[in-house]
């Protein structure tokens, strides 16, 4: 069966193969804002932007891009094989878009009516995280590590959370 | 990074670099990550001359000229967005950074920033959220929302005791027969220390014993009858209380707003209905009255521990602090195993719902092996947990028992010692023994209470939390409006998540007895529109008009009587067809379902079922094929008889000779309606009176079909595509 999105069915069905860039022939750069691409001789992008395709169990390879229409251009399995310039480019565009602070440290914690109140130093700074039914808003990646939706959607890892406070633990564990 | 371009504009430079200042400062946000991507605070101003970034010492980063901006937009990113401008040189530059927690100011903030970069005058809905509370500055647990630490709990409880107020009667009588339950319990070590020390110490007065013995008995029966007593009426409160919640929270759950039920798990929802209402109404009319008698007691045998021999009533209760503290300490971890062990179940049960759902798949694929090593998993994560919350338990429980044998020991230790020594009589001994055995029971729960008060108020405070939820606008003084089926979008704009707009000014008119065709690659915001028709969701910006009038002035539940859906997915409830077909119209004849049935080709396959139109149709319409369903929901929508209908995708689902048949009864259907339209095959919408293309939530075409095809415009490219698409898989 066909669903809308086939409509833009491309005259070659090479979309649908999987795409792997070789580090050595793709070169990222930046002009007029945008991170640009070019692959080999042959091809080149005005707006590439890089996304994890596995953000939560493997962010460091497998790296996405897609280019200004939001279409696949291909994936970049390792990408700390690009050459220095690309990869810190790669690096930067990637750190910008995933906001997703790591908590590092319990500084106080305060659960009242299923609303719990913690304050956290990350490696983004101090924040304060207000979560309103942990249950809904808890995501186990492994035993040791979950992802916390506070209630604006913004995301928090809590990784090796059983070095934080009793509290905390319990909490989590709780709602696992 | 500041760009300062100062050739398209007549004025000097030097007034430029000053205007800014002076401007007045139309909007002013605070972002809430710095320019290296930690948190930090920027303030963005924009004035009707400039853009600019001011870090927290105040000094101004980044100034862009409104006058070189050609577009601005909130580039959407994983836990937060950043603001956007595209100069005119084409160069795009990031302005600023926030988190999600202020995203949505941000995005208004673009478009602000677009009106004035085009010249219009600024409209947009800063809407300043308060995210603390105003009275203790804390962080509120929902934008706008109550403080939970400034509702005192008190009143909290209040509300919940509001609940009792129907049944006074009996809440009255009940705690009467609590104080009565508190008196009889005290009587019998009262007689056994009178027997000992009057008549079996002394022995005479043995005529006394039968006036004893027969005082007890009246204290047995009365008991009996208090216990029985009391507990009818806590059953009967139960009862009652328990379904007056559930039936306040489940009306104020179908009033709520469809954004509600998009944040929330359905499971969440229906836990409030059935755990929440649990936990309030167990501890108003469980857990109080036996607070209340136990505390009465309590009270009760210490002062006559202390009244029968104060040193003796010392000595004996001392272990009590330390069977108070175990309790107090222990009980919360304790509990959290327990519950741990609830939640284990919980998920056992899931995963067996799942994989016996999905026997089918798990057979096609033959993943017996990995579906067993899955349940084996969750099967030993429920033994283990089991086993260590009993265990702990156990341990816990030793030790109180440990403490209040003491108790006793302490007892024959000094009392034997007094008794002995004749500072003592033996009845008095016994009488202390035997209240020993009853205060140490309710003692060992004490240590809860606190815990078991805050479980119930946050119960409560959920319940509540529903019940004062937002409910849907109901207008439900305005009189019955009957629309004639003029529908009209004027600059509507939508978003589910505020920062991120997918409708962007829609603005549109279908006139009555239209059919109106929406067209559009998926997530162009197809269903979206038709969701506001609906009024399922409210515009955030530009309005809907029936019939010339604002959609927000009409009676919510007026209106939807007049409009009709038939889905992709119809839903059908388990009963019968007939009942399915008539849900609209419940007073509808046996005739007028017959009727429909036929208009809506349902007839035929509905007689050669065995049952007819008392078929059960399963759950969810289970038992029925998807084109079966389908024509039962557009039976359903004919016989609701709408002055507007939405179509939506409504033969998708379904092979192509039962999609003619579909067709056929939709013609009929649409006949005098105002009918919206969204179909996956284009050319099934060639009969439609316009076409309305959009892309991206935005009207790129409209026109006939013909009209469009001739154009050779995104609708041409869509059907072309589709057509092609058809040829390559060969359904064309
Ligand atoms: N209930 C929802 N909550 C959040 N986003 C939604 C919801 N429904 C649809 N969307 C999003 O809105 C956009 C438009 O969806 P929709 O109107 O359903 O598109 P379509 O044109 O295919 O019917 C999509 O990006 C979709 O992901
Ligand atoms: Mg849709």
């Amino acid at each position: 069966m066909l669903t809308d999105e086939d409509v833009n069915l491309p005259a070659t069905l090479s979309t649908f193969e999987l795409r792997l860039l070789e580090p050595a022939k793709i070169r990222l750069f930046q002009a007029l804002g945008t991170t640009r691409m070019t692959e080999g001789e042959e091809r080149s992008w005005i707006k590439v932007s890089p996304a994890r395709a596995f953000p939560l169990s493997d962010p460091d390879h497998y790296i996405g891009l897609l280019d200004g229409n939001g279409k696949d251009i291909g994936l970049i399995h390792d990408p700390a094989l690009l050459d220095p310039d690309s990869r810190s480019l790669v690096a930067k565009d990637l750190e910008r878009r995933y906001f997703v602070p790591q908590v590092d440290r319990v500084v106080y914690v305060k659960e009242e009516f299923g609303t719990i109140y913690w304050t956290v130093e990350t490696d983004k700074g101090e924040s304060d995280i207000v979560v309103r039914n942990l249950r809904d808003n808890l995501q186990e990646l492994s035993p040791t590590r979950v992802i916390i939706t506070d209630i604006h959607g913004n995301r928090y890892e809590f990784n090796n959370f059983q070095r934080f406070d009793t509290k905390t633990q319990a909490l989590i564990l709780r709602n696992l | 990074m500041a760009t300062l371009h100062s050739e398209s504009s007549e004025e000097t430079p030097k007034e430029r670099m000053n205007q800014p200042i002076e401007a007045e400062v139309l909007v002013r946000l605070n972002g809430d990550v710095s320019d290296t991507g930690i948190f930090g605070n920027r303030i963005l101003e924009v004035t009707n001359q400039a853009v600019r970034v001011a870090e927290s010492n105040g000094t101004v980063s980044l100034l862009i000229p409104i006058s070189d901006i050609k577009s601005a937009r909130n580039e959407p990113l994983v836990g937060g967005g950043r603001l956007e401008v595209t100069t005119k040189s084409g160069e795009i530059l990031p302005i600023i950074s926030y988190s999600l927690t202020v995203a949505a100011q941000f995005s208004e903030a673009a478009r602000g920033i677009e009106q004035l970069a085009k010249g219009e005058s600024l409209l947009i809905n800063l809407k300043t959220e308060r995210t603390r509370c105003v009275k203790c500055n804390r962080l509120l647990p929902e934008k706008d929302g109550i403080c939970p630490a400034c509702v005192n709990r008190g009143k909290t409880f209040l509300r919940i005791a509001r609940f009792l107020l129907p049944y006074r009667k009996q809440v009255i009588a009940l705690a009467s027969l609590s104080l009565g339950t508190t008196i009889i319990n005290l009587l019998p070590p009262f007689l056994q220390g009178a027997i000992i020390d009057k008549v079996l110490t002394t022995h005479k007065n043995i005529n006394i014993l039968a006036w004893y013995m027969l005082a007890w008995l009246g204290v047995i029966v009365i008991a009996t009858f208090i216990q029985v007593a009391s507990g009818r009426l806590i059953s009967f409160l139960a009862g009652h209380v328990a379904s007056d919640l559930r039936r306040d929270i489940y009306r104020a759950i179908e009033f709520l707003q469809l954004s509600y039920f998009d944040k929330k798990q359905v499971g969440a929802i229906t836990s409030r209905v059935t755990q929440d209402t649990d936990r309030v109404w167990g501890f108003l009319v469980d857990g109080m009255p036996y607070v209340v008698s136990n505390a009465l007691l309590l009270a009760g045998i210490t002062i006559f521990l202390f009244l029968t021999n104060w040193r003796l009533a010392l000595c004996v209760l001392a272990p009590m602090p330390v069977v108070v503290l175990i309790s107090a300490i222990f009980w919360k971890p304790v509990s959290q195993m327990f519950f741990r062990v609830g939640q284990k179940w919980a998920r056992f049960h899931m995963h067996l719902n799942e994989s016996l759902s999905g026997i089918r798949v798990v057979k096609a694929f033959a993943k017996e092996d990995a579906e067993f090593a899955k349940f084996q998993r969750r099967n030993q994560e429920l033994r283990d947990a089991g086993v260590r919350a009993d265990t702990k338990w156990y341990t816990i429980f030793g030790y109180m028992t440990f403490f209040t044998a003491m108790g006793g020991l302490i007892n024959w230790t000094v009392g034997g010692y007094m008794v002995y020594n004749n500072t003592l009589t033996l009845g008095n001994f016994i009488k202390v023994n035997s209240y020993l055995m009853l205060i140490y029971g309710p003692l060992q729960w004490f240590g809860q209470l606190n815990n078991w008060f805050s479980r119930a108020m946050a119960g409560a405070e959920r319940i509540f939390e529903v019940i004062d939820s937002e409910s849907e606008q109901y207008a439900k003084e305005t009189a019955a409006f009957p629309i004639v089926g003029e529908v009209q979008f004027d600059n509507v704009r939508f978003g589910y998540d505020k920062s991120n707009p997918v409708l962007k000014g829609l603005s549109f008119t279908a006139k009555p007895g239209d059919m109106i065709g929406l067209v559009g690659k998926s997530g162009a915001g197809k269903s979206t529109t038709i969701n506001l028709i609906c009024r399922f969701y409210e515009p955030d910006a530009g309005r809907i008009l029936i019939d010339g009038v604002a959609s927000t002035q009409l009676s919510l539940q007026d209106m939807r009587h007049q409009i009709g859906v038939v889905l992709q997915e119809p839903f059908l409830f388990n009963g019968t067809i007939a009942e399915n077909i008539s849900y609209g119209k419940s007073d509808a004849s046996f005739e007028e379902i017959v009727e429909a049935a036929k208009a809506a080709n349902a007839h035929n396959f509905v007689l050669s079922k065995p049952d007819g139109y008392d078929t059960m149709v399963g759950e969810r319409g289970s038992k029925l094929s998807g084109g079966e369903r389908q024509r039962i929901s557009i039976a359903r929508a004919i016989l609701h008889n709408p002055r507007i209908l939405i179509l939506d995708e409504a033969t998708s689902s379904v092979d192509v000779e039962t999609e003619k048949q579909i067709q056929e009864a939709i013609g009929r259907l649409i006949q005098g309606r105002t009918t919206f339209a969204i179909a996956h095959r284009l050319s099934t919408l060639r009969n439609a009176t316009r076409l309305i293309v959009l892309d991206k939530g935005e009207i790129v075409e409209t026109g006939t079909h013909a009209e469009l095809m001739e154009s050779k415009g995104v609708f041409y490219h869509l059907v072309e595509t589709q057509t092609q698409a058809n040829e390559i898989i060969g359904i064309a």
